[in-house]
């Protein structure tokens, strides 16, 4: 499969702010490609000029051959969009949403009726259909905020953090969903801060942070960029002192270690052989470890081995 | 297009089905108008602190039998004098104040829709008919609405009157007796004529300077004179408060970032902006509809006999308000900044386009400034059809004066929208 859409030096400035700050990659059809950083990365301003919302500063996107800068109608007639707030009419019910939604996408008739349907089917609402959105719980209103940008089956999907703030049924019924809309053809940007929700979704994945991507691959590319590191993860108290970590990082096989809230999170060789001494420094040093364990490397361990800093924080 | 229509009539649902836009729309001018139109059953100017404010019409041409009006030494233009009777008697100086017009139908029409408490129309051949001895009509005109002050001019006039038929019969009766007396010169003539004038007395009945009262219609006493003119004046004001209401939708789509996903799908930016307007555009005529219907169905308000005329007037002001609708989103960030701009512009509007008062009671030089307001159009337009007769032809000014402010409120709001990006 070929590129469907080439991000090529992209800048977005705000004044003296770069947000996005010479982003490059490329996504395949048919694949979902992850962006993951924390809040604040820049993910949304790429996502915003993806959808031509806000036009770059410097560099381009080509969407189906189609230049962002240029072409503005045709891009967005072969993109959906679901954007990271709730952007719908409280006041409609999810069938009327649907249809405005469908309207403004260009569809009409029976085909828009059907695509109504079809999509109320997905978001497992067709019964609540004719209730009003205010009426709905936010993990409903959230589905149905997917539902608006898939009527039309877009070629290309931008979906922006599309699970913050919902519970976990709604969560794994939307983490389905984008499988299943993937393995029907459709071509996913997925951005994300929650680290298994990208495991779990994507093909290939960038990494951003501070507005630029600083590693980009398929999982197993990426996991290599920490060799055979493992994660160890200690709950701590609050008030933690930040000398005991420096012991922390002093211990031999520590590659790295951070403290986001009550976590502290570690970076070894061999996660399994310092947890002990770990342990053991953290109860000299008159710290309460609430618990304990040892992950294998994920992008977590990426992003901390390549930020120095936890995705959370 | 599909679209256009699309984001219009979504509007109007998200309206229709809010209560508070519902409230301030149609419920509040339907009460206000059923509280003002029964308060206010002597709305133009019963309070005679400051004079009763009438109009004289002299109409009165003269005439070429002047011996008698001669012999009393009085001008031949009898109407002169009847209004200088009037116009400048100290005694009657602080009780009316007095102006004098030249047409007729103006006044007419004045008094008709309540903006004149009473006026005096002096006919052509007032004095030609008085001099040849015939009995000729002063025409009063009484807005029923204001009983005690037209009431009072009325008894001044009919003083008046009486005072000009004694002296007439006199002054014919001396006339014709000196003019078959001979050795008699006209010094003579006039003292005793004058003599006679001081002693003489008539009867009113039989006078021949008669009064022809003119009362306009007023239905029932409940005051639906009144009732008339504040369903129109509140309905004038509250279309406006639709304005507001689409500077709120603008907003809130931006607040809701429903605009931006709007503008992520290939709908034209043009077709956003169109599609809201025709949607306020839509409300505002609905809005208009339903209190058109309840005042004149329920409430039986006399809205005047030309349908196109009072339809084309709200038209031309549903079409202002989209325009006012734009100007509010650019100015104001905010739901609640838009209210509070909106208010005080509908405020303004209202005040000086005539709402809340009949704008003929302020100075004369003062009175035009209605027509910088878009209700002060709208209202003058329906109110020439309620009180004055006229049909859509006679408001083409009124209508195009309103589609401009709509396309400057629209310039005005698209530029500071450009000068904020």
């Amino acid at each position: 499969m070929g590129d469907i859409a080439t991000v090529t030096g992209l800048v977005k400035r705000f004044g003296d702010l770069a947000a996005v700050d010479g982003v490059d990659f490329a996504i395949r059809e048919g694949e979902v490609f992850g962006l993951l950083g924390p809040n604040g990365a820049g993910k949304t301003t790429i996502i915003s000029m993806m959808s031509c919302l806000i036009p770059p500063t410097e560099g381009d996107i080509f969407i189906d051959g189609a230049s962002v800068r240029k072409q503005a109608i045709a891009v967005k007639s072969v993109l959906g969009v679901v954007p990271q707030e709730i952007a719908l009419y409280p006041t409609l019910s999810a069938r009327e949403n649907l249809a405005f939604w469908g309207r403004m996408y260009g569809l009409g008739g029976k085909t828009l009726s059907s695509a109504v349907d079809e999509a109320l089917e997905l978001a497992g609402l067709a019964d609540r259909a004719k209730e009003r959105l205010e009426k709905y719980s936010g993990g409903m209103k959230r589905r149905i905020n997917i539902a608006a940008g898939i009527l039309h089956k877009p070629k290309v999907l931008l979906m922006d953090e599309p699970t913050v703030g919902i519970d976990p049924q709604s969560r794994n019924h939307i983490l389905e969903t984008v499988k299943d809309l993937n393995a029907q053809g459709m071509t996913v940007l997925y951005t994300s801060h929650y680290m298994e929700e990208v495991e779990f979704l994507c093909d290939r994945v960038a990494i951003v942070d501070h507005g630029k991507i600083i590693a980009q691959g398929t999982l197993a590319e990426l996991r290599r960029v920490v060799g055979d590191a493992d994660v160890v993860r200690i709950g701590v108290d609050d008030a933690f002192a930040d000398e005991t970590l420096d012991a922390i990082r002093a211990l031999e096989g520590v590659e790295k270690a951070e403290r986001a809230d009550s976590t502290l999170e570690i970076l070894a060789a061999d996660g399994g052989a310092v947890l002990a001494d770990i342990v053991s420094a953290l109860t000299a040093a008159g710290e309460k470890v609430h618990s304990a364990e040892v992950v294998e490397p994920n992008l977590e361990s990426v992003f901390l081995h390549l930020t120095g800093k936890s995705l959370r924080d | 297009m599909t679209k256009f229509f699309s984001i219009a009539i979504k509007d109007v649902k998200t309206w229709v089905r809010d209560p508070a836009a519902l409230g301030i729309l149609l419920a509040m001018p339907a009460v206000l108008i059923l509280i003002l139109g029964s308060a206010f059953g002597g709305l133009s100017g019963d309070a005679t602190g400051g004079g009763i404010q009438v109009a004289i019409v002299n109409l009165d041409a003269g005439s070429s039998a002047e011996a008698a009006s001669s012999a009393s030494g009085a001008s031949s233009v009898l109407g002169d004098e009847v209004t200088a009777a009037l116009a400048e008697n100290e005694q009657l100086a602080g009780l009316l104040n007095i102006s004098e017009a030249t047409d007729p139908e103006a006044v007419r029409a004045d008094v008709e829709r309540g903006d004149l408490p009473a006026a005096l129309i002096i006919p052509e051949d007032f004095s030609a008919r008085v001099n040849a001895g015939e009995s000729v009509e002063l025409e009063v005109l009484r807005d029923p609405g204001a009983e005690l002050s037209s009431g009072i001019f009325e008894t001044v006039v009919r003083a008046v009157a009486t005072e000009f038929s004694r002296i007439s019969v006199v002054a014919r009766t001396a006339g014709a007796a000196a003019a078959q007396a001979e050795g008699v010169t006209p010094e003579l003539i006039g003292g005793i004529v004058n003599q006679a004038v001081a002693g003489a007395t008539v009867d009113e009945a039989a006078a021949p300077i008669a009064i022809e009262m003119t009362e306009f219609e007023e239905p029932d006493a409940q005051g639906e004179g009144s009732l008339d003119f504040f369903a129109v004046s509140m309905t004038s004001m509250f279309l406006l408060f639709a304005s507001m209401f689409g500077a709120f939708s603008f907003i809130t789509e931006k607040r809701e970032l429903t605009m931006s996903r709007l503008l992520t799908t290939p709908t034209p930016g043009s077709a956003f902006v169109g599609g809201k307007m025709l949607g306020i555009f839509i409300l505002g005529i609905l809005q208009f509809g339903v209190l058109y219907a309840y005042t004149r169905g329920v409430m039986g308000v006399n809205w005047g006999d030309s349908v196109l005329g009072t339809w084309m007037m709200a038209t031309g002001e549903v079409v202002a308000v989209t325009g006012l609708a734009v100007l509010i989103a650019a100015i104001a960030k905010t739901e609640r900044a838009a209210g509070a701009v909106g208010s005080v512009l509908v405020q303004i509007m209202a005040l000086i386009g005539g709402v809340f008062f009949p704008l003929s009671i302020l100075p004369e030089w003062l009175q035009p400034i209605r027509y910088l307001s878009v209700i002060g159009w709208a209202l003058d337009g329906f109110q020439a059809v309620q009180y004055n007769g006229a049909g859509a032809g006679d408001l083409i000014i009124n209508f195009a004066a309103m589609i401009g402010m709509a396309a400057l409120f629209f310039g005005i709001g698209v530029w500071r929208l450009g000068a904020d990006q």
